[in-house]
Formats: structure tokens, sequence, C-alpha cells
């Protein structure tokens, strides 16, 4: 039987890679060094973004090949890197403010190196406007 | 047939048809996305009852939502089935429902619509009307819950092809694809449920771009139940010859 479908190990092409999927493994790859670069300049959101954008590219990027092309595999790479460090740094941003919130010493030390490093006072930084009722601090 | 080659011969042939239309499917299914979202909040804002006229309302708005949008579920799949069989397609296309068909596509949807809501129905009664702290009604609604997803299952993935069985042969109308499609599927439902489960991966990529990314993954969904009638059909071509 020669119908690829019921003989799945036809449907794998040997031919090249059409040019739009080279185009769409080159932004995967693109798109996995961005997410590594704004983990250190705007982490959280644009890294976790660009990094899972990354990895669905890269994917649909195989087409009827049964590898992806080395930029999109470069693309995954980079892309599993960056989503590890942003995670890492959401995870140390959030215990921080967790431990400052819950420690009155640590919080303490908070308003101090906030008043030492940048000359705001903690209250101003702290400001709520939406608590305006209840003595406008957070 | 091996379940798990059927499934990568598929959405292998799934992304060789989107190559070059990627575009076009995400913008498609974005509008898709669009017009759903606005149907639906249009309805949820209409629901001003309370009560046993409160919970007509919202079934009745669910189940006209259900049956008015499979006027686009028609155009979308058309679309999918279009790249499949490497047809010049266009984006109006999604509106294809509204003037080739629609007498059929809208009895098809009735139908499937009566019995998803029909699926859900006791399980919202429960929500509606037993008190919701009472550990007894949670575990009732579970119960009602776990069975109204099961059927309502077992409803998607039996008539799954149907839309795409009237796209191709229109003239047999809508009874006509939904009793082809119950045939087509008898012994395949299985297979297409591991071919869906196998995009459960792409939910990681999914949540990290904050649903973003589902605009491409749901077109490469989409393009792999395309792929996936159109093996089924040549399967069921070449056991019948």
């Amino acid at each position: 039987m020669n119908n690829e479908y019921i003989n799945p190990s036809n449907i794998y092409s040997e031919q090249p890679q059409p040019e739009a999927a080279k185009k769409l493994a080159s932004t995967a790859g693109v798109l996995g060094a961005v997410s590594i670069l704004t983990c250190f300049v705007l982490p959280v959101v644009i890294p976790a973004v660009t990094g899972g954008m990354a990895i669905i590219l890269a994917c649909l990027s195989k087409a009827k090949h049964k590898r992806m092309l080395p930029s999109a595999r470069r693309g995954v790479m980079l892309a599993v890197i960056g989503l590890c460090i942003n995670g890492a740094v959401c995870g140390f941003s959030a215990s921080a403010a967790y431990r400052i919130y819950k420690d009155p010493a640590a919080m303490r030390q908070f308003c101090e190196q906030l008043k030492d490093n940048y000359g705001i006072d903690a209250d101003e930084f702290l400001y709520d406007p939406w608590s305006e009722s209840s003595g406008g601090t957070l | 047939m091996n379940r798990h080659a059927l499934s990568c011969a598929v959405k292998a042939r799934a992304r060789d048809a989107l190559s070059g239309h990627l575009p076009l499917a995400v913008l498609t299914n974005l509008s898709c996305s669009a017009v759903f979202v606005f149907l639906y909040l249009i309805g949820v804002e209409m629901n001003v009852y309370s009560g046993i006229p409160g919970f007509v309302f919202s079934v009745t708005i669910i189940w006209s939502l259900d049956a008015f949008f499979g006027l686009f579920s028609y155009g979308l799949q058309g679309i999918y089935l279009g790249l499949e069989y490497r047809r010049p397609v266009q984006q109006k296309d999604l509106f294809a429902g509204f003037s080739e068909n629609p007498r059929q596509i809208l009895l098809m949807q009735i139908f499937l619509a009566s019995l998803h809501v029909s699926a859900m129905l006791p399980a919202s009664w429960a929500a509606f009307f037993l008190p919701p702290h009472a550990g007894k009604s949670q575990i009732i609604f579970a119960v009602l819950f776990a069975a109204g997803v099961c059927f309502r299952l077992w409803i998607r993935l039996t008539y799954a092809l149907s839309f795409f069985l009237l796209l191709d042969f229109p003239r047999g109308g809508a009874w006509a694809s939904l009793k082809r499609s119950r045939e087509l599927m008898r012994g395949y439902k299985l297979t297409l449920l591991y071919l869906d489960l196998s995009f459960l991966p792409y939910l990681v990529p999914v949540i990290c771009t904050f649903g973003i990314g589902q605009l491409w993954v749901s077109a490469y969904m989409l393009s792999a139940r395309a792929s996936f009638y159109r093996a089924l059909l040549a399967e069921k071509t070449a056991s019948r010859g």
C-alpha cells in the first residue's frame, strides 16, 4: 500500500525544507535569543512570551521533516534556557517580596536601603492612591 | 493501525499544509475567537434574571450561541480543509457558512448543540438549584459534571468529521454527513483522542505566552484534524477497495 497514511514511514520528506519553514525556523532562533537577552533587561513577561513563541514556531517549522532545522533547534535551546532563567528570577523576586512583607526586620532593612540608595522615602514608595481612605499606604 | 504512527503522519502532513499559510490561519483563528468572545459576553450581559428564569435563559443563550457558531465552524474547517487539499483559501472564507448551505449547517449544528447542552444540563441544574456549600450537593455536582464531560467528549469524537463531510459532499445534507461521520469514526474515536492529547505538551509554551500561542497551536490542531479526516477517508476507501 502506497498511501502515506496507511504506511506512515512514507510521510517524512527528504527534500529541502520549503522557504516558509526556513523563515519560521529563523524567527524561532531570533525569538529564543531575545528571550535570553530580555531575561536580564525586562524580565517576567517578555522572556516568557518570546520563549514560548520560539518553542511553538520551532515545532511548526519542522513541516514534513522528522528533525528541526539547526536554527530552530538553537531557538528551542535558547528559549528553554531563557524560560529557566526567567523562572528563577520570578521565583527569587517572589520569595524576596514575601520575606519583606512577612518579616518586620527585613521590611525595615528594605526601607533603609531604599532611602540610602535612591533617596526615596518608604512611605512615598509604598504609597497606594487607591486606599486613600485607609491612610494611603500599603 | 498504530495510533502513534498515524498521529505522527497526520501531524507532519498538517505542518506541511500550514507551511506558508500560518499568518492566514492565525488571523482566521483570531477573528473567530473575537466573534465568539463578543457573542458570549453579549449573552452573559443579557442574563439579568435569577432562579428558574435565569437558568432557562442561560441554557437557551448557550444553546443558541452554539448553534449560531456552527456557521463560523463551517468556514473555519473549510479553510483548513482547503489548506489540506492545497486549494487557494482566503480569510473571507471564514464567513462561507452564511452563503453556502446555511440551512444544512444550522440543522446540523442545532442537533449537535442540543446534544452538547443536554450533556451538561444535569450538572447545570445541580449548580443552579442545589445548596452551594453542602457536601452532598458538591458530590452530586461533581458526579453529574464528570458524566456530562464524558458524554460531551463522546459526542465530539463521534461527530468530529461531520463538517468536513458536509464540505466535501454538500449534496448529502446534514443528516447524511452526521451519519457518515458516525460510521467513519467507528473504531477510531480513541485514535482521534490520542491525536488531540498529543497536543497536550504545547500547553506549557501556551501558558508561558499567556495564551497568545494558542492561536498558533489551534491552527496546528485544526489542520491536524483536517489531515486526520483525509487519512480516515483514504483508509476506509482503501479497505473497501
